[in-house]
């Protein structure tokens, strides 16, 4: 009878506005929620009633079915934590639960996610307050990530930061600008050796020094412009690592600077580098002591013996002060004596259906036969956007939408139950026809 | 939603404006500080993956000028170094006198001549030939006081640069401590300012000692050269050392190795005009002990065995045997010519005519070797000893060597010597003391403007309003959608 079918319609829809109802409850109390992806309630009719110009008609009435669309991406919001992460754009976080953990983070209990607030737990590992674990490829010695296969989960490891951590970085480069006195290379000098220490750090982060000294060629009559340079490495006892000699020029407009470095011995001089080829104790050094005719390396004006500049790359010792995560997703650590070393690469996982992920709580997913098989991607390769420091990504939520939805909702509802009650008042009437 | 990313916009706005307030709240309270230098907050705009939102604070800069500040620095160490060496020549001037005071060295010449000539004028008084004794009494007297300055001075300029040493030596520890902590808080971009303004601080404290070059490297750290291109600070502070010596006699020298040179990690080093230290109040110490004390002294000795060899002489007192000490003498015995270093320390006066030391007057007379006093109208002796002390003789040593003079004449080149040489450090002290002033105030003129401040604080306190009020608009509007 088609006056009952329009009663069934009528509590399809209320059931099916009621669960609208509760996605949109359910938006509204996860708005403030980091990485919340939005539910949907989408409405299906239903139809009984196939035939073309059918002399009844019956209401199918309604179904309801939620989604959550896990595809659409919430806005960054800046924190002051540089181990808040966020992604911008396409791909998640592989983290792992830390029950999964306790197991010894057997593949398959990888999850995903989009953003959390990692800090390290008393051992060190990256977890959320929520329990997530943060899983990445760990570099090698040198800061280098190994080759790993990208479709498992195999070569993820937890994160695990230790705090008391030291490192040394060697010294592999040096730049020597130094003026020599021109004065003492003219006939009557007193032919004084000049001497200059230079300090370097070697591969086991300890302070060595080259010593270097500058003699003067005094000549009879007039002046030789010449100096024999020798470099001593105090890590091998003093001794001579590199004897040159280096004749300057006196020239108008090239006055001063390097005319020829004739190598007696050690390691040759590079003209097109202005580069010495030193070996240390611990390996080759490179030099540079300028090219010919360059003013900024060694140069032999006037009187004064004065380094002018003399920069080297390398530092002592030190203790970890910072690890932060860079928009390639290496995690780096910075050391209190200035320099930076890359610990792991969190890669971006990322799969063909981002909406058929299983959704679990704290704003995790999980592969399914429907999302496709995932991929790790290095981040910002492939369809995957940028890791973001110092960001969370906020609910996909918009109150003012869930809010408009939520009047919507509500006077479908009652029109749904006017409609009930309206059926009630015709079935009253037809039971009325017989007093 | 947009209203809340417009509301953390404003927030980091909020935030930025607080920090740039107590920026400016700390400048103007350093207004006044030596070696403060400002600081001004750097912001951008924050990118949050693709997007902006908001600002960001990317650091403090501390706004410094390099280049006037080594100059400075020079001129400053130059000006302390000219000014120690200016004192120094002050302090022996005074103690040499002027060449009209009576008291002053020349003055005590000319008041022997003078006594000389009115005991012959009257040579059986007692009483001239005792103002004979008691003016050659205050001449050797003169000669050893200020000897005795010479060497206090030689000594204090010892002291001071045992304790300049360790003072460089505590200030590069902590300079190389500040390093490492500035380059600590740099890599992981904290402000550092305030131990920038603490380095800088004890650099200048080194650099009126030594003058240094400042080499910056990467992180903040710098490396410290003496002008002179000694390495002081690279990485490692140098370790200086120097030995003190308690009292300086004028036979102490760097040359005979009785005092001390500065070594720096073991190696010894010139402090000489040109060494590797040159320039700063630690080779001003050094020029006065090792040049300018040495030289005056020699000067003075040349003047004292000039006179000591006038009267030790058989022709001028015939009652002496050759070897016998004439009437000044060295210590108490006769004068070797060997021995003319520190003679002035130990210039003395015979006892044979002192009273004091058992010996009687007349024989300023009769002649030191006299047993009993000779007739007493006798002025043969008493007048020999006054043309002796003014006849011009060939100078044996100093400065004027070779050249012939009187003793009163010998004496009052030194005072002028002296003097002259005072006025000239004094003038070029002056000098550098004027450009040392006029840089300073240069580095003055580029520090806190209070004024300035003042009309930032304004511009921020305009912000931060601003932004309050976008807060209290984004608040109104999430109301209006909560009253549909």
């Amino acid at each position: 009878m088609t006056i009952s079918s329009s009663l069934n319609a009528g509590v399809a829809g209320l059931n099916a506005n009621a669960t609208r109802l509760a996605t949109i409850s359910d938006n509204i109390a996860n708005s403030g929620t980091y990485g919340y992806k939005r539910a949907n309630a989408d409405f299906q009719s239903m139809v009984i009633t196939q035939s073309q110009g059918a002399g009844a008609y019956s209401a199918g009435g309604v179904r309801a079915t939620s989604t959550r669309m896990i595809d659409e991406r919430g806005a960054l919001v800046g924190t002051s934590n540089a181990l808040d992460i966020a992604v911008s754009g396409r791909g998640m976080l592989p983290v792992t639960s830390a029950v999964g953990l306790k197991d010894g983070f057997a593949s398959g209990s990888m999850m995903m996610t989009t953003t959390g607030s990692f800090r390290p737990d008393s051992n060190g590992t990256l977890r959320t307050e929520s329990g997530l674990v943060l899983l990445g490829w760990p570099a090698n010695a040198d800061g280098t990530i190994p080759v790993l296969p990208r479709d498992t989960v195999s070569g993820l490891k937890p994160v695990t930061i230790n705090a008391n951590q030291q490192a040394g970085d060697p010294t592999t480069a040096m730049k020597l600008g130094v003026n020599l006195p021109a004065t003492s290379t003219v006939a009557g000098a007193a032919g004084n050796t000049l001497p200059l220490s230079v300090e370097y750090f070697g591969n086991l982060g300890t302070s060595e020094a080259l010593d270097i000294s500058f003699a003067p060629t005094v000549p009879g009559t007039g002046s030789s412009n010449e100096w024999t340079m020798i470099i001593k490495d105090s890590a091998q006892a003093g001794a001579v690592i590199g004897e040159y000699t280096l004749t300057f020029d006196n020239t108008r407009g090239a006055g001063g600077t390097l005319l020829s470095v004739a190598t007696v011995s050690g390691g040759a001089y590079s003209a097109t580098e202005g580069q010495l080829g030193l070996v240390v104790a611990g390996g080759p050094l490179t030099m540079t002591i300028g090219r010919l005719g360059d003013p900024n390396g060694l140069t032999q004006l006037s009187d004064s013996f004065a380094p002018t500049s003399i920069t080297k790359n390398g530092s002592p010792v030190g203790s970890l002060t910072a690890v932060e995560v860079d928009e390639n997703g290496y995690i780096n650590a910075t050391y209190d004596t200035g320099f930076t070393r890359r610990l792991y690469q969190i890669p971006m996982v990322d799969v063909p259906n981002l909406n058929g992920l299983v959704a679990l709580n704290n704003q995790t997913y999980k592969i399914s036969p429907n999302s496709g098989s995932f991929f790790l991607w290095d981040a910002g390769d492939g369809p995957t956007g940028a890791v973001v420091g110092y960001a969370r990504e906020g609910s996909t939520t918009d109150v003012a939408a869930e809010l408009t939805a939520l009047i919507q909702t509500q006077r479908a509802y009652s029109s749904n139950a006017k409609v009930i009650q309206t059926v009630d008042e015709m079935l009253q009437e037809t039971t009325n026809i017989k007093r | 939603m947009s209203i809340s990313g417009s509301m953390s916009s404003a927030l980091s706005g909020l935030n930025a404006a607080a920090r740039s307030a107590e920026l400016i709240s700390s400048n103007i309270a350093n207004a006044l500080t030596d070696g403060y230098g400002r600081r001004e907050l750097q912001v951008t705009a924050r990118r949050v993956g693709a997007s902006g939102q908001g600002v960001q604070v990317v650091g403090v800069s501390r706004e410094l000028n390099q280049a006037l500040l080594a100059d400075r620095r020079l001129a400053s160490a130059n000006a302390a170094n000219m000014n120690l060496q200016a004192d120094f020549l002050a302090r022996l001037s005074v103690a040499l006198g002027g060449p009209e005071d009576a008291g002053s060295l020349s003055g005590r010449f000319a008041t022997f001549d003078t006594t000389l000539i009115a005991a012959s004028a009257d040579p059986q008084s007692n009483a001239r030939q005792t103002n004979v004794v008691e003016a050659a009494r205050a001449l050797t007297t003169s000669f050893r006081a200020v000897s005795k300055e010479i060497q206090a001075a030689r000594s204090e300029a010892d002291g001071q640069i045992a304790t300049q040493v360790a003072t460089v030596n505590s200030a590069l520890v902590a300079i190389a401590e500040l390093n490492r902590n500035i380059t600590a808080s740099s890599a992981i971009g904290r402000d550092s300012s305030a131990l920038l303004d603490q380095r800088q601080q004890l650099i200048d404290q080194v650099a009126t000692i030594i003058p240094v070059r400042e080499i910056r490297a990467e992180n903040g750290r710098i490396a410290l050269y003496s002008a002179g291109g000694t390495a002081l600070l690279d990485g490692q502070p140098a370790k200086l050392a120097f030995s003190h010596v308690g009292i300086i006699a004028p036979d102490m020298t760097i040359g005979s190795g009785a005092l001390s040179g500065v070594t720096i990690n073991g190696r010894a080093i010139n402090t000489g005009a040109n060494g590797t230290i040159a320039g700063g109040t630690l080779a001003a110490n050094f020029a006065i002990r090792d040049e300018l004390a040495p030289d005056a002294q020699v000067e003075l000795d040349a003047t004292a065995r000039d006179l000591i060899s006038r009267f030790q002489d058989s022709a001028i007192d015939p009652t002496l045997a050759p070897g016998d000490a004439g009437l000044f003498t060295d210590g108490s015995a006769a004068f070797l010519t060997a021995n003319e270093e520190g003679i002035a320390a130990r210039l003395g006066l015979n006892g044979a005519v002192d009273p004091n030391a058992g010996g009687a007057v007349w024989r300023i007379r009769d002649g030191i070797g006299a047993v009993t006093p000779g007739p007493v109208g006798q002025t043969a002796l008493l007048s020999s000893m006054q043309s002796v002390l003014n006849e011009a003789r060939l100078t044996a040593s100093g400065a004027l060597f070779g050249s012939s003079r009187g003793a009163l004449s010998l004496a009052a080149n030194v005072v002028t010597g002296v003097a002259n040489e005072r006025l000239l450090r004094e003038t070029e002290a002056g000098f550098a003391a004027a450009r040392a002033t006029a840089l300073q105030s240069l580095e003055l003129a580029g520090g806190v403007d209070t004024d300035r401040e003042l009309q930032d604080l304004l511009l921020v306190e305009q912000a931060y309003a601003a932004n309050a009020k976008v807060i209290q608009t984004a608040d109104d509007m999430i109301q209006i959608l909560l009253g549909m």
